[in-house]
């Protein structure tokens, strides 16, 4: 009962976030004056085809009339047309959306498969030389700037060694199916040798993303570890016969998880931050590509259609931690 | 009666910020098989610590130096103690004293409580455990001790969870209860009817008890036996009777003279104040503040001394009062 | 100064006040150690692209500028950078989340509402955006960044308010009557100093990542501005073979970024009372791991 009031008082506020986002995103393009109908025409319109360009979009309303037009047609659904393909915004979207979440979800999995035991392991062994090293590492993951870590990634692994491919998300053609994710469409359709190839296409932006995810994830379960390793009931359990490990890895585990889970929203964060970057280098055709590309061709729908969805998983990751930490912690509910 | 523990001039130093805590000196301690024995001190005086080294859960750091610690007549002194008793198969239950603070908040307390039974030799199905569980707990007069198993222990009162720890120590069919405090974070109205608890389940299961606490009155009402510690050093062991009606160790004198009686006034109190351990007195710690001090006090700690029974460890003891 | 002494006592954090000390330095007198200061701007296309040499210590660039002397003045602009727009988001975010937190209720409720709304979408799309919109030159990607990093400063500032307005030294001074203003700038900005200053250190560097990334993107000082981003961006067309090209200023920014990391660190270890009273910890039994 708890838990549904709590996910009511927040999903009260989606609506008005959402709008005060587009309202943000709609006034940082509208600053400077462009005009969005030369984009569409290209540089030989003349001036009677901008002109009833702008009427048929609307570019000659006020702006606040503009705006909501824009937010009561995407309260319908519709996010509008890209004004440089002239395709809609939201099935474009969508379109991307596997890629960009298919590399999200490994980068993530392998960030806390990772980061949660090696964690552990250096808060007992705190001070020693596997402790240093993972130090330095983590240090180093959260100091790297993402797209210097995918060139040297692909210098060594794609140019020098000749492991994987530069870039790219297949050879080819992808996998058919209703996924979007190849690994699973291939793997649904029994096409070993494509499969193959997908996941050697995804080693090195996983890699990419991965590294910085699981530097926070060590450095946060290292700290709730030793953080619990200090509580009574550590000593009791050993006291009263309970295994080390026992003790370690089921209840001191579990206390320093549910301070990590809530570290879990930033490193979603950090992951989609960094996929606009990685997905630049890699020439990985998902959202982050697709959000530099429209900011960079000043392409409004785009840009806001592409906030609004990247607002809308912020929200739902959210949501989604604050129930974990309730499921987790008997004393929330 | 046989002898079930014994320490032995047993040291242990602590690092501290300030230098080595030389936090127990030399210290003797024996617990008879079945055997209720009170550890009375003011805080400080290294009672926990005591506690702790017999347990095996003294923090790190710790340095322990002596003759021995043995369970059974075994001397485990200088392996890992927990691991050598364990290997002597000689269970210890604790009691702590914060029963909150012992428990993970995340997990039921049947869990919990189940986790220490699958660890303390016992084999059996689940619904086998569970049953224990639940005769144990209704043999420590919780109410309702199918429903207090699935709750979580933010969700049961102190007295309660004092109650469910007591459980938990009987579950292990141990040799000794180590009960720290057990009362010290309960309400007032609450502890007397746990010590009581304590004492009953203890004759009934024939399972030696050491108890620590700063309570006087608390011993007096469930101990066998007595042991004053001060300052790291134990002072004075005796039967809680011979103690009460005649203590010896002139720091004894003065804690039994500093009880609240009914109609006796205000109680006297020590002057001075417990010293800090880096830099103890030496000899008998207490001779700074004691009023019987002799120039040997300052030099030497004396040996036990002392009719069978009883064991005073004082150059200059309080005098023989008359059988009256 | 005490504080400065304590910081130094900590190793890793010692380290990295000293790279720091040597990079701003490095900074500051760039016209003086490097090598050929005016390749920041000139070409020499007969010197393109040469592997590191006693001559040019980290190669040159498909320009044949030199990439050391390149760096230096780089480091002008990242550090620039990065300190005018953490100094604005905090002077803009402090004072919203102080005000916020100090009247939780409407005023609070609103502000971090607002807060919210940045805070919903990572903070390098919105500088993207904002930059992308500006034009790319160094006063757009700064404001790009202050804009966007602000909510941050509100959000932390606003949590710790309400702490601090807790506080029985604070409930007391209210209780007495000081003004609001009063007990904000003498009672709870003191005690959430430490945490704001720990912050600091570490967005420092996680500013200096962003703002090297919209330079990577190509929304950063334009060319020939010998910004660090831009510098890996335009090297990359020449891999696998002069790979020095890219490896300097991305080594630049990782010890950069690391610097003001350890400092955080350090900072942290030695302001924050909460995460000093864990140091005890019992010690780990090595092998008993059977049950009796």
């Amino acid at each position: 009962m708890r838990l549904l009031g709590l996910i009511a008082r927040r999903l009260v506020w989606v609506p008005a976030t959402l709008i005060g986002l587009v309202v943000l995103v709609f006034v940082i393009s509208h600053v400077v004056p462009n005009d969005p109908a030369r984009i569409i025409a290209g540089e030989n319109a003349t001036t009677a085809q901008l002109a009833a360009l702008r009427h048929q979009y609307g570019f000659d309303l006020p702006l606040p009339e503009q705006l909501l037009r824009y937010i009561i047609q995407v309260a319908r659904g519709d996010m509008g047309v890209s004004l440089y393909t002239q395709t809609p915004v939201a099935g474009e979207i969508w379109r991307r959306l596997p890629a960009t979440m298919e590399l999200a979800v490994y980068a993530m999995a392998v960030a806390v498969l990772l980061g949660v035991p090696l964690g552990v392991a250096a808060a007992l062994r705190r001070n020693s030389w596997f402790d240093h090293t993972l130090r330095v590492l983590t240090v180093s993951g959260l100091a790297i700037a993402a797209f210097w870590l995918a060139i040297l990634l692909q210098l060594l692994f794609a140019m020098w060694l000749n492991l994987t491919p530069v870039q790219g998300r297949v050879s080819d053609f992808g996998p058919s199916g209703i996924t979007g994710f190849y690994t699973i469409d291939a793997a649904l359709a029994g096409d070993w040798s494509t499969e193959l190839d997908v996941l050697r296409h995804l080693a090195l932006p996983v890699m990419t993303l991965a590294f910085p995810a699981m530097a926070t994830i060590v450095r946060f379960t290292r700290a709730g570890v030793i953080g619990t390793l200090g509580s009574f009931f550590v000593d009791y359990q050993r006291a009263m016969g309970v295994p080390w490990r026992v003790t370690v890895w089921r209840y001191v585990l579990r206390s320093a998880l549910t301070g990590t889970l809530t570290q879990i929203g930033l490193v979603f964060g950090n992951l989609l931050a960094g996929a606009v970057v990685v997905e630049a280098v890699f020439d990985w055709p998902g959202l982050g590509q697709f959000a530099v590309n429209s900011i960079l061709q000043s392409d409004y729908n785009a840009i806001l259609g592409f906030t609004i969805y990247v607002g809308v998983m912020f929200i739902v990751v959210n949501l989604l931690i604050d129930v974990g930490q309730v499921l987790l912690d008997p004393r929330g509910r | 009666m046989t002898e079930l523990v014994r320490v032995e001039d047993v040291s242990v130093d602590f690092p501290s910020p300030g230098g080595t805590a030389k936090v127990l000196d030399r210290v003797n301690l024996t617990i008879g098989d079945g055997e209720i024995v009170g550890l009375v001190g003011e805080s400080g005086c290294g009672k926990t610590t005591l506690a702790r080294l017999i347990l095996g859960v003294l923090p790190k750091g710790a340095a322990v130096r002596g003759t021995a610690i043995s369970f059974s007549g075994q001397n485990v002194l200088g392996d890992r103690a927990e691991t050598a008793r364990r290997q002597l198969g000689f269970r210890i239950g604790f009691v702590p004293q914060e029963p909150r603070a012992a428990l993970s908040p995340l997990f039921p307390i049947g869990v919990q409580a189940a986790e220490i039974l699958r660890w303390s030799g016992s084999s059996g199905d689940r619904a086998g455990m569970r049953r224990r569980i639940a005769d144990m707990f209704a043999r420590v007069q919780l109410p309702d001790p199918h429903a207090i198993m699935h709750r979580y222990p933010h969700e049961v009162s102190g007295g309660q969870l004092q109650r469910v720890l007591i459980a938990m120590a009987l579950l292990r069919e141990p040799r000794l209860v180590v009960a720290d405090e057990p009362t010290t974070a309960l309400d007032v109205t609450i502890q007397a009817q746990i010590l009581t608890l304590l004492r009953r389940l203890a004759l009934e299961q024939k399972v030696a008890v050491l108890f620590t606490t700063h309570d006087l009155g608390a011993a007096w009402e469930i101990c066998d036996r007595i042991t004053v510690m001060y300052a790291g050093q134990e002072a004075e062991s005796a039967a809680v009777g011979t103690f009460f009606a005649q203590p010896r160790h002139p720091y004894a004198g003065l804690l039994l003279g500093s009880m609240p009686r009914p109609g006796a006034g205000l109680p006297e109190s020590i002057t001075g104040a417990v010293p800090n351990l880096v830099t103890p007195p030496g000899g008998c710690r207490f001779h700074p503040r004691c009023p019987r001090a002799l120039p040997i006090c300052r030099a030497e700690r004396p040996a036990p001394a002392g009719p069978a029974g009883q064991s005073v460890r004082c150059h200059n003891p309080l005098p023989e009062r008359d059988a009256a | 100064m005490k504080l400065l002494g304590r910081i130094a006592r900590d190793r890793v954090a010692l380290a990295g006040l000293l790279v720091l000390a040597v990079i701003v330095l490095a900074a500051i007198f760039a016209p003086v150690l490097a090598t050929y200061p005016q390749d920041v701007t000139t070409y020499h296309t007969a010197q393109r692209l040469l592997p590191p040499s006693a001559a040019h210590w980290f190669g040159t660039n498909q320009m044949g500028g030199d990439i050391y002397s390149r760096l230096l003045f780089g480091a002008r602009i990242t550090l620039m950078t990065a300190v005018i727009a953490v100094a604005v988001s905090v002077l803009i975010g402090v004072p919203i989340g102080l005000v916020g937190g100090y009247w939780p209720g409407f005023v609070g409720d609103g502000l971090m509402r607002v807060s919210d709304v940045f805070l919903a979408v990572p903070q390098i799309v919105l500088a993207m955006a904002i930059a992308a919109t500006l034009g790319p030159q160094i006063q757009n990607v700064i404001l790009a960044l202050s804009l966007t990093y602000w909510p941050f400063w509100a959000r932390l500032v606003y949590a710790e308010t309400r702490n601090a307005k807790n506080e029985i030294y604070v409930e007391a001074a209210i209780a007495l009557g000081v003004p609001p203003w009063r007990v904000m700038v003498l009672h709870i900005l003191p005690a959430i100093a430490p945490s704001l200053i720990i912050r600091t250190s570490i967005g420092l560097g996680g500013t200096i990542l962003t703002a090297s990334a919209l330079g990577f993107l190509g929304l950063g000082p334009p060319p020939p501005s010998p910004e660090w981003g831009r510098m890996i961006a335009d090297a990359r067309a020449f891999l696998p073979g002069a790979w020095w090209n890219a490896a300097a200023p991305g080594i630049a920014i990782l010890v950069l970024v690391m610097a003001f990391n350890l400092i955080g660190d350090g900072l942290r270890d030695v302001l924050d009372p909460k995460l000093r009273g864990q140091a005890r910890a019992v010690a780990a039994p090595a092998e008993d791991e059977a049950g009796d």
